[in-house]
């Protein structure tokens, strides 16, 4: 495999991998009552929380859209940097190597649409 | 100064008002105060270990046959060169400057390290070991200041004058300089001179060691250069450093988790409209300055796009010969200087805008007239400086060049005269300040938030006039370390303490924190960064002459800086949860959204662009193969865009929320430039900048720093496809980054004049308290009383 497309796999790959650990990053609750932060005034905040809206206020809505941005800046940083290895490399090893990641890479954007279409539609607690 | 809890008597006005107690305790300011100190002492050693053990310039350097092949006063001279024309801004000297250019220290060692083995009979044992002896013994005589060149070397260098007068004097361009940009043949032999004495200072050994001035900086196996164990083992300490100190935070903040952001009690705050705060004449004044700062922003961004075409295009600027009227050097000067301009608009904009509210009362007369006349200057000297460096260039001041010129040193561009004028206006400033505060800080201990705010507004002029101590005459070591004091010291530690105390402030005037937990923040912020950012300015200075102590503070103290960088990304963190409580509690809505959601960017950035992208490049070892490649831009763009960019215009917003009317502001456009920066920025640091970067470094390591820094690795194929692919997040991070914001400044300016002015002290306050505690602070700042 020439250097320069395994460099590029390899960079493709790590931005993926970027791109997934930043989604999952997305997911975790930022519940501000659970935090020690506003520990001290968990009572209060317990009683207003019953009262809150299904689909959580800002900023919690916008911390899940914002690694859902960045991790498809990501991704689709990853289509690039790959497409421009196909465009160079075309021996058989580096169009293996290229294409695993293209489904991947795709298989990845198929889940980011659809983590988007689920939060816009039903609040992003319950995706 | 009073005793705690036995309030001085203050003469305000003729009356006698009691001081205010001190809110924090002894033992912060101690830990303050000593922190400084240490940080301080020790970069004072550094400072007389940098004249102590500068490089020397010998009076004259002859061949071996005696000939005089230059003197010290070309040297000085052709320095002098480098800086008027703006070389420093195309390619670098020690490894500090622009990257587009060579590294002309590096360029210079190679080639006549070249020709010196070819000299004695090309590739071969003996050819290389009599080539590394020739580079490596000093010549330097103390006594009559002169430096001895064997036959081969005194031959390369009169090889090397005729190649960079062919280099600099080519009419045709293609270099990202302009055509014939230095064709004086004299010009050319002294900017000869001071690339070789450059080369002299990396190969040579120092006095009494068995490494160079530089640390053996270029890598060069060539001259025998290659990393010392100072260079290895400070690496190694410094990962330790960094281990240990990480631990440490979690550690604290584990044991006392009262550090750091905390919320208000269970009071309920009602936010107040924006459009029912009252505003001051000088407030107003300052949408101003919002408006000339986005212009900056844009025009900022638009050299720098040209200055990025030069990489993917080298020729021009899609068929134009741009490099004919815009030069890549003028260009990235632009660039650099505006990027320090627009940003510390906004922030003298924002502390002008907050004082009457920090002061809690209306403002002095004529505090607006001072504001107008402050804008007019900068206005001025944003101006006079950029068209006196394009002049400069062209020569237009004579011997006058670096008083209204280009003066050269990269940050440092701008002319002497641009430069004082500056500082003059930043304490102008400073007395705007004092004037809105001083009814306040006559009340108030001076280790309370209000002095903390001055202190931190008198340090930016205090420390930007230390850059003008970097004369183009001194020596390079010296200038640089002067520079460093304004390049690291003055925008990483003191705006970085100014940024800190307002946005401390303006969650204490939201009524989000208390006052005491905000200062809280703020004292864990300065001796955090005092530990490590105040030393670790010398990670800057590993391979410029700097002497190898230098390199072992630098490295480990700068890997403290990751630290207190950690902590504000898990602070930003907080300021989220901050918000949501708010806007939950408030029966009315936090007009905040996007200063507070540009802020969390700022802790995103602050720990990918600064912590990691810092890091990155960091260790002496990663430094040593990379310093001046594309890894740093990565780092500079990722933490100065990142950071101190993003802090910026959340400042703007912040303030224009209450300008612009409530029917004209548009929360949409405020989306809109927050998503478009935030994926500009990451496209260009992930797209190109990173893996150009590596690219750069693996070449560095495996073929050599000279031809990782050579103009036509540069601009091959695979890198000017690099360069093409940032295209589209350029597109984004202006068109729909930076134009909102214009559009926001100039309703700023535009609808200003229809908000209400502030009658009585009450109309400045900014939430009120809906459900009052039994138990009522009593350190609230009177905009929250």
């Amino acid at each position: 495999m020439h250097p320069e497309a395994a460099f590029l796999a390899g960079y493709a790959l790590a931005l993926t991998l970027v791109a997934i650990g930043l989604e999952s990053l997305g997911r975790r609750s930022t519940d501000p009552w659970a935090s020690r932060t506003l520990a001290a005034s968990r009572p209060a905040a317990e009683h207003r929380r019953r009262d809150r809206p299904e689909r959580p206020a800002w900023p919690d809505s916008d911390v899940a859209t914002f690694h859902l941005g960045l991790s498809a800046v990501a991704l689709f940083a990853a289509f690039v940097i790959t497409a421009v290895s196909v465009i160079r490399y075309s021996g058989p090893i580096e169009l293996v190597t290229q294409g695993v990641l293209l489904v991947v890479i795709a298989a990845r954007v198929r889940h980011l649409v659809a983590r988007h279409r689920a939060l816009t539609r039903r609040g992003w607690r319950d995706v | 100064m009073s005793i705690e809890g036995l309030p001085a008597a203050v003469h305000v006005r003729g009356h006698v008002l009691p001081r205010s107690d001190r809110v924090m305790a002894k033992g912060w300011i101690q830990a303050v105060a000593l922190v400084g100190i240490f940080g301080f002492t020790v970069l004072g050693f550094m400072a007389a270990r940098t004249y102590q053990a500068d490089p020397p310039i010998p009076d004259r350097v002859v061949s071996a046959s005696g000939e005089v092949l230059f003197t010290g006063e070309d040297v000085r001279g052709g320095q002098e060169v480098f800086l008027r024309n703006g070389v420093m801004q195309f390619g670098s000297i020690f490894g500090h400057g622009a990257y587009l250019g060579p590294d002309f220290t590096a360029d210079y060692l190679h080639r006549a390290a070249l020709a010196v083995e070819a000299a004695y009979g090309g590739e071969g044992t003996d050819a290389s070991r009599r080539t590394i002896e020739d580079f490596r013994t000093n010549t330097y005589d103390p006594a009559t200041k002169t430096v001895v060149y064997t036959d081969a070397q005194a031959a390369a260098y009169e090889q090397l004058v005729e190649h960079y007068h062919e280099f600099f004097a080519n009419p045709v361009g293609d270099t990202g300089l302009r055509p014939a940009a230095i064709d004086d043949p004299e010009d050319t032999r002294r900017l000869t001179a001071y690339f070789s004495w450059s080369a002299w200072v990396a190969a040579a050994e120092r006095p009494d060691k068995d490494y160079s001035y530089t640390n053996n900086w270029p890598p060069e196996e060539l001259v025998g250069n290659t990393p010392t164990a100072d260079v290895v083992v400070w690496s190694v300490l410094s990962l330790i450093a960094l281990l240990a100190g990480i631990g440490a935070l979690l550690a604290v903040f584990g044991r006392w988790n009262w550090l750091g952001w905390q919320g208000r009690d269970q009071q309920e705050l009602s936010f107040r409209a924006p459009d029912r705060v009252a505003l001051t004449p000088s407030q107003k004044a300052t949408a101003g300055f919002f408006l000339v700062m986005a212009a900056l922003f844009l025009v900022q961004t638009l050299v720098g796009v040209a200055s990025q075409h030069y990489r993917a295009e080298i020729g021009g600027f899609f068929g134009v010969d741009s490099d004919r009227f815009l030069p890549f050097n003028i260009v990235r000067t632009w660039h650099v200087q505006l990027s320090i301009f627009w940003v510390v608009t906004s922030f003298l904009a924002a502390g002008i805008f907050l004082t009457p509210m920090i002061a809690g009362r209306k403002e002095p007369r004529g505090q607006h007239v001072l504001t107008n006349l402050l804008l007019g200057a900068l206005v001025v000297v944003v101006v006079g400086s950029l068209l006196g460096e394009l002049g400069g260039m062209h020569g237009w001041f004579g011997d006058l060049w670096s008083w209204f010129g280009m003066q050269g040193f990269e940050y440092l561009d701008l002319g002497r005269f641009w430069q004082i004028l500056l500082t003059v206006g930043l304490s102008f400033w400073v007395v705007v300040l004092w004037r809105g505060l001083r009814s306040r800080l006559a009340v108030e201990h001076r280790t309370n938030m209000p002095w903390l705010f001055f202190y931190a507004a008198l340090a930016l002029p205090a420390f930007y006039a230390v850059g003008l101590l970097a004369h183009p005459r001194a020596t390079f070591a010296v200038a640089d370390f002067w520079r460093f004091i304004v390049v690291h010291l003055w925008v990483e530690d003191f705006l970085e303490l100014f940024t800190t105390v307002m946005v401390a402030y303006m969650f204490v005037l939201l009524g989000v924190v208390r006052q005491r937990v905000a200062m809280t923040v703020i004292f864990l912020d300065i001796i955090l960064y005092s530990a490590g950012g105040v030393i670790g300015m010398a990670h800057h200075l590993y391979f410029n002459g700097e002497p190898a102590e230098v390199l072992a503070l630098g490295a480990f103290f700068s890997a403290l800086e990751v630290i207190p960088l950690t902590f504000l990304t898990l602070e930003a963190w907080t300021f989220l949860q901050l918000g949501a409580r708010q806007e939950s509690s408030s029966p009315t809505p936090f007009p905040h959204r996007w200063a507070v959601m540009f802020l969390v960017a700022v802790g995103f950035w602050n720990f990918l662009g600064a912590g990691v992208f810092g890091f990155l490049i960091n260790l002496p070892i990663v430094s040593y193969y990379e310093i001046g490649t594309a890894l740093t831009a990565n780092h500079s763009h990722a933490a100065m865009m990142g950071v101190y960019g993003m802090l910026a215009v959340g400042f703007m917003l912040f303030c224009l929320r209450y300008l612009v009317p409530e029917d004209r502001w548009s929360d949409k456009l405020a989306k809109i430039s927050f998503w478009s920066l935030n994926i500009g920025l990451a496209w260009m640091c992930f797209v190109t900048l990173l893996p150009l970067g590596v690219v750069q470094l693996h070449r560095s390591v495996s073929e050599g720093y000279w031809s990782a820094r050579e103009l036509n690795f540069l601009t091959n194929d695979l890198n000017a496809l690099l360069g093409w692919l940032r295209l589209p997040g350029d597109v984004v991070f202006i068109g729909g980054g930076v134009l909102p914001l214009l559009w926001i400044g100039f309703n700023g300016v535009r609808h200003r004049g229809s908000h209400q002015d502030a009658l009585d002290d009450g109309d400045l306050l900014l939430f009120t308290e809906v459900t009052p505690t039994p138990t009522a602070p009593t350190d609230e700042p009177a905009g929250a009383r």
